[in-house]
């Protein structure tokens, strides 16, 4: 498991991270989402022990990341900007990665040349973004980590690409356990992958839940009354509401059955339950906590 | 709980070394020219073969010579190398997050730098060896010293280099930091000493820079390091028995600045530790040094382009005494805001800086001001201190008289000349107002009328507590007219100018002051001959050159005549006399050179070797018995001319 508690990181007096904390479960696919300068690069920085912290802690199953060799060699990491040296082949990588991770495995490299249509003697600096970032994924995947942090990890990489890259992690997690944290700005893309979610804005974590926890608090429903709306029992607690004609938009906070049970008594002429995106969940839960959540996300 | 601390990794010493193989590759080629190659060449095609004395002197010689520069050269350039995804953000976001303590990452990169440098200097030594067993000149013991004098520079440099590099996170600024800071204090020094030179009445700087070792290039070049032999490795052998006695120049100096590169590499480890990532990039990537850089610029910039300005706005009006204090100030305050704006500029990334940096800007010009005026109006008391006699081992003076057939120069442990020196001393520096005054004018100085001479005055004393005070007054203006005042400046210098160890010297010891030697140190004088020479006129009108050689017992006897006549008191002179009629005429004798292996305050002595040394006899018309004695061998001193 990963734990960030308070964590504080100040650059000359800017605060990028100002008490962010963040808990990952063992085997959970995180999402940490955000806008541009939120500090979710920051916060996964200090999670790779390339950053220090002015103060508060980071654990990974409660040991120190920092200059804790033992720790970080069960992490792999993809940065936005994946290093390789100049003149350098993805084989001369492979074999510089060898000698940081005791149990990289040769043969699952092998294995992935079929996936990975890259040829590993050609130089890494001679191939486009998105081949680049398909070599840092087959050199992190053979790391057999038990941790993955990816930040921003599929930009450049083709549909087709991400779908695969993808595939091979949740494999991954399915089959040895890894736990995966990813860092984005694009809450569509983790919806599909995640199953925990945190949001970061100007250096914390505004919230962070389950998915399923999330769903099964907000219920969006399409209702379409017989004439005036009646009153709304007050036991319903509404986030918020539409209308296009007769048929409302209402997104309520609470159970979907005990929400449905209590429209049944408003008899409606029409009511159906309409799946949530991930981020309408965000927008609603958070704004009316008077977050600039739709900031954030739009 | 941390894992226990690694120091080395394979897998990044390797991929060092391979990746940067061809400047190991340049290096081992620039060392393979230099040595085996060009000694198969040489020893290979000569007619006569050398000694093997001559081969391995040539081969220190080289390694000597060539290890410093070519490790001051290649030391920051491997620094720069191994280290350098330091000064790369996503380099070094993408190594430190591999799974290595950086103290891992540090020292396998560090042996890489170094290994590439070692490596290629013992496979040229061993060639080397290869190529002098070929000629019959194998020695060990000298492949060992030409191999030290690459490796120990070499361990110094890269090392220093590496400290550098650790220091900045902007690769090209490591080889200026690493360039300036070799020759900084040796500048800083000088710089410091012209600044004070400025202010300061009396102002003596000595010779060479005292901190000179702090600046390891100067020091090396300044030592010269190569093979010599003998005590002062100064003779030059016949035959190969004398190898043995062949040795390293400054080794003695390679050692401590070998010691100096491990503290140096000990010092990055530990920079290496605290070092944020973060500061990738920028100019000085560690917090505390910014200030250090900031106002170390400032400083600097102060004293060198402060007082460039000065000069090439205000030096062409400016004689001695007229230093212009605000001047001089604005120059170098203007400077040092300069300096500490371009440094805020570069630590900032930003040219606007004004709002961050003008409390700085103003503290060093505060300083500065304030530094000017101190010095100014002698708060120190340097202008006034004149050490007491009883506290001073020996004394150095200089005291040349402009119009004056000759100068006074020697150095004294004689208490009574101690204490002429200290009253002559005290006479000048209480003179400090009229003297400023007299040099503050426009006009060149009427000396040799109205009864004044001008002279200058440098006196070092060793104290007895191993210190030295210096001071030098140039220009100074002396008054007939006040001989008679004994606190006067022309009183002092006259009582000075007549002491017998000075008469002594201005007669017989110009040659000894010129080439240091210390009279202390002649001992079983034996006389070897000598040589008379003298420009005949009769009037006007030039009639040609008399020479003469001189016997031994001959330059015995002038030697005994010209010390009875300077004790007698027959050198004795006016400062203020226009007769400058002399004959200089020389003597030549052997001695046991007595090398002073003591401290000052209880010199002991050691019988070194025999040495020669030459006597200027500066003859004058009062000198009876030694003309007498010239006389009685047919020489007749002529002092028409």
């Amino acid at each position: 498991m990963i734990e960030v508690k308070e964590l504080v990181k100040t650059f000359d007096g800017f605060a990028a991270l100002a008490g962010a904390s963040v808990t990952v479960p063992q085997g959970a696919i995180y999402g940490l989402v955000g806008p541009n300068g939120a500090g979710k690069t920051t916060l996964l920085r200090h999670l790779t022990g390339v950053y220090r912290q002015d103060s508060g802690s980071i654990t990974v199953d409660g040991q120190s990341v920092w200059e804790n060799p033992a720790v970080k060699m069960r992490i792999a990491s993809i940065p936005d900007d994946w290093y390789y040296f100049m003149q350098a082949s993805l084989r001369d990588m492979m074999h510089y990665y060898r000698g940081f991770y005791p149990q990289f495995d040769a043969t699952r490299y092998e294995r992935l040349k079929a996936v990975f249509s890259l040829s590993d003697t050609q130089p890494i600096r001679r191939m486009s973004k998105g081949m680049q970032k398909q070599a840092a994924f087959w050199l992190a995947l053979c790391c057999m980590p038990d941790y993955l942090i990816l930040d921003e990890p599929v930009d450049g990489l083709d549909p087709v690409m991400r779908r695969q890259v993808w595939s091979l992690i949740l494999q991954d997690v399915s089959e040895r356990g890894t736990t995966v944290l990813v860092s984005s700005h694009n809450l569509r893309e983790l919806e599909d992958v995640c199953d925990h979610v945190g949001i970061m804005n100007k250096g914390t974590v505004l919230l962070e839940r389950s998915l399923s926890e999330l769903q099964d608090n907000t219920v969006k429903i399409q209702i379409v009354f017989d004439g005036a709306e009646p009153a709304l029992p007050e036991s319903l607690r509404v986030l918020h509401r539409s209308a296009v004609g007769r048929v409302q938009t209402i997104i309520f906070r609470g159970k979907q059955s005990e929400i449905e049970a209590a429209l049944a008594a408003c008899r409606p002429l029409f009511m159906e339950a309409v799946p949530l995106t991930l981020e309408e969940i965000f927008i609603y839960e958070l704004g009316g906590a008077d977050y600039a959540v739709k900031d954030i996300i739009l | 709980m941390p894992s226990r601390t690694s120091f080395f990794n394979r897998t990044v010493f390797w991929s060092d070394c391979r990746r940067y193989w061809p400047l190991t590759a340049a290096y081992t080629l620039l060392w393979l020219l230099v040595l085996p190659l060009e000694q198969l060449t040489e020893y290979g095609h000569s007619f006569t073969e050398p000694s093997a004395w001559a081969m391995l002197e040539t081969m220190l010689d080289v390694t000597g010579i060539g290890g410093g520069i070519s490790a001051f050269c290649t030391g920051i350039l491997f620094a720069m190398a191994v280290f350098s995804y330091l000064t790369n953000p996503r380099a070094a976001n993408g190594l430190h997050a591999l799974s290595a303590r950086r103290e891992t990452l540090f020292c396998s990169h560090y042996l890489a730098g170094l290994a590439c440098q070692l490596v290629p200097q013992l496979v040229c030594v061993l060639l080397s060896a290869a190529v002098l067993g070929a000629h019959g000149a194998l020695d060990l013991r000298i492949l060992g010293l030409a191999f030290l004098a690459l490796a120990l520079p070499t361990l110094f440099f890269y090392s220093f280099g590496v400290f550098c590099m650790l220091f900045t996170g902007q690769l090209l600024a490591a080889p200026v930091f690493y360039g300036v800071l070799n020759v900084i204090v040796v500048a800083v020094e000088t710089m410091v000493r012209a600044f004070a030179g400025n202010y300061l009445y009396g102002w003596a700087e000595p010779e060479t820079p005292t901190l000179i070792a702090f600046s390891p290039i100067v020091k090396l070049l300044e030592t010269g390091v190569r093979g010599v032999t003998g005590a002062y490795g100064s003779s030059v052998p016949s035959d190969a028995q004398d190898v043995a006695a062949l040795r390293l120049q400054g080794l003695g100096w390679l050692w401590v600045y070998a010691a100096a590169g491990l503290v140096f590499a000990v010092l990055s480890l530990l920079v290496c530790r605290v070092r944020p990532n973060e500061n990738s990039g920028t100019t000085v990537a560690i917090g505390w040094a910014r200030p250090v850089f900031r106002y170390g610029v400032a400083f600097c910039a102060a004293l060198a382009l402060g007082q460039l300005v000065y000069y090439l706005f205000f030096g062409q009006f400016r004689t001695y005494g007229s230093y212009s204090l605000p001047g001089s100030l604005a120059c170098m305050a203007a400077a040092g805001m300069i300096g500490y704006f371009a440094a805020e500029m570069l630590l900032r990334k930003s040219l606007r800086v004004w709002r961050t940096g003008w409390r700085g800007a103003l503290a060093v010009t505060g300083t500065l001001v304030a530094l000017g005026v101190v010095l100014s109006l002698d708060l120190t008391g340097y202008e006034g201190y004149v050490p007491d006699t009883d506290r001073v081992e020996s004394v150095s003076v200089d005291l040349s008289v402009y119009s004056n057939r000759s100068s006074c120069l020697l150095t004294s442990e004689d208490p009574d000349t101690i204490r002429l020196v200290t009253e002559a001393h005290r006479a000048v520096a209480r003179d400090k107002a009229r003297q400023l005054r007299l040099g503050a004018g426009d006009t060149p100085r009427d000396w040799g009328e109205n009864g004044t001479v001008g002279c200058y005055f440098r006196v070092t004393y060793q104290l007895k507590n191993g210190g030295f005070v210096r001071r030098w007054y140039s220009d100074v203006t002396l008054f007939e007219n006040e001989l008679g005042d004994g606190d006067s400046p022309a009183a002092a210098f006259t009582a000075l100018y007549n002491d017998p160890d000075v008469m002594l010297m201005r007669t017989l010891g110009h040659r000894l002051y010129s080439e240091e030697i210390d009279p202390r140190r002649l001992a079983d004088l034996s006389f070897t001959g000598g040589y008379f020479n003298q420009s005949l006129w009769d009037g006007d009108t030039y009639l040609g050159e008399e020479s003469r050689g001189l016997t031994p017992e001959q330059a015995q006897r002038i030697y005994d005549a010209a010390v009875r006549d300077v004790e007698a008191g027959r050198v004795r002179e006016s400062l203020f006399t226009q007769d400058s009629r002399s004959v200089t005429l020389q003597l030549y004798a052997n001695y046991l050179d007595l090398q002073d292996y003591g401290n000052a305050a209880a010199p002991s002595y050691d019988v070194d070797e025999r040495a020669s040394v030459e006597f200027d006899v500066v003859l004058t018309p009062n000198m009876r018995e030694t003309l007498s004695a010239l006389r009685a061998m047919g020489i007749e001193a002529s002092f028409s001319g």
